[in-house]
């Protein structure tokens, strides 16, 4: 997995800060950053926590820098499948510190409970739910550690 | 029973009262549709994003065969809790949407790319 994910070490700094100027602006706009290709004329992918992604993509369109900014569509023959027409989710932030409840953002520490529940009108009740794993921070891209793979994924 | 867990259990009794109010059925005004479909496949989990030690959670479920399938602005409610005291209200959203072409895509992802000499 590593191999994938050093090449940041070998390219340049001024790529680093470029990428971690991405992240910058991703991220103001309450998204996250999720990877980038190829460091010799790079691009990636990024995921929004809520918000219509094809007013993200205008705003992204406009950034320094940006050649393109595109929906992330799927070619695969089952993209359009019933299954995948039924299939829902949600992306939030998880932090470390104090419980801030209605923040939009998951606080939880390395070893507790997180329980997801939903409760339909009728019927019975939905839950769901990990134990935290131990988090080892990667430290910033800028300081030229991009994303070992922490080992609880 | 102490003031910090008085304080609490307000906060989760804020929570789900909200969650309650917003269960019903309702039209937000903004082309948000909340809902409460038959759900299944509920499930969470922590993620990583390489980026700066970042770490996220990614809830996914699905709606029942039986239900009518969810539009491109249904939104449907879970409660997520930790032992830490959090409490937070995330709206499921579908995975997948189709453009007026028919092309399927991914609603809350986007894909960009540099110029050259963004290096």
């Amino acid at each position: 997995m590593k191999d994938r994910l050093t090449y940041a070490s070998s390219s340049s700094s001024r790529w680093r800060k470029d990428v971690g100027e991405v992240a910058d602006r991703i991220d103001d706009i309450d998204g996250e950053l999720r990877y980038v290709a190829d460091p010799d004329g790079w691009f990636g992918n990024g995921l929004i926590y809520d918000g219509d992604v094809d007013r993200v993509i205008r705003i992204v369109r406009t950034w320094p820098g940006v050649r393109s900014a595109n929906r992330d569509i799927l070619f695969y023959p089952l993209a359009r499948s019933e299954l995948h027409a039924r299939q829902l989710a949600v992306y939030a932030r998880l932090g470390l510190g104090e419980a801030v409840p209605g923040d939009r953002q998951i606080q939880a520490r390395a070893g507790d409970s997180v329980t997801i529940r939903y409760q339909p009108p009728s019927g019975v009740p939905l839950a769901s739910g990990f134990v935290m794993c131990e988090v080892l921070t990667t430290g910033d891209i800028l300081e030229g550690e991009l994303g070992e793979i922490p080992p609880c994924a | 029973m102490d003031l910090a867990t008085l304080a609490q259990a307000r906060r989760m009794l804020v929570v789900v009262l909200g969650l309650l109010t917003t269960s019903a059925a309702c039209s937000t005004g903004t082309g948000v549709s909340i809902e409460t479909p038959p759900l299944q496949d509920l499930e969470a989990r922590q993620v990583p994003f390489r980026f700066r030690g970042n770490w996220g959670v990614i809830v996914r479920a699905s709606v029942d065969l039986a239900a009518p399938a969810p539009t491109p602005s249904t939104r449907v409610p879970v409660l997520v809790t930790t032992d830490a005291g959090d409490v937070e209200e995330l709206l499921l959203r579908p995975r997948v949407c189709e453009s007026d072409e028919g092309q399927a895509y991914l609603c809350v992802q986007f894909l960009f790319s540099m110029e050259e000499g963004r290096r």
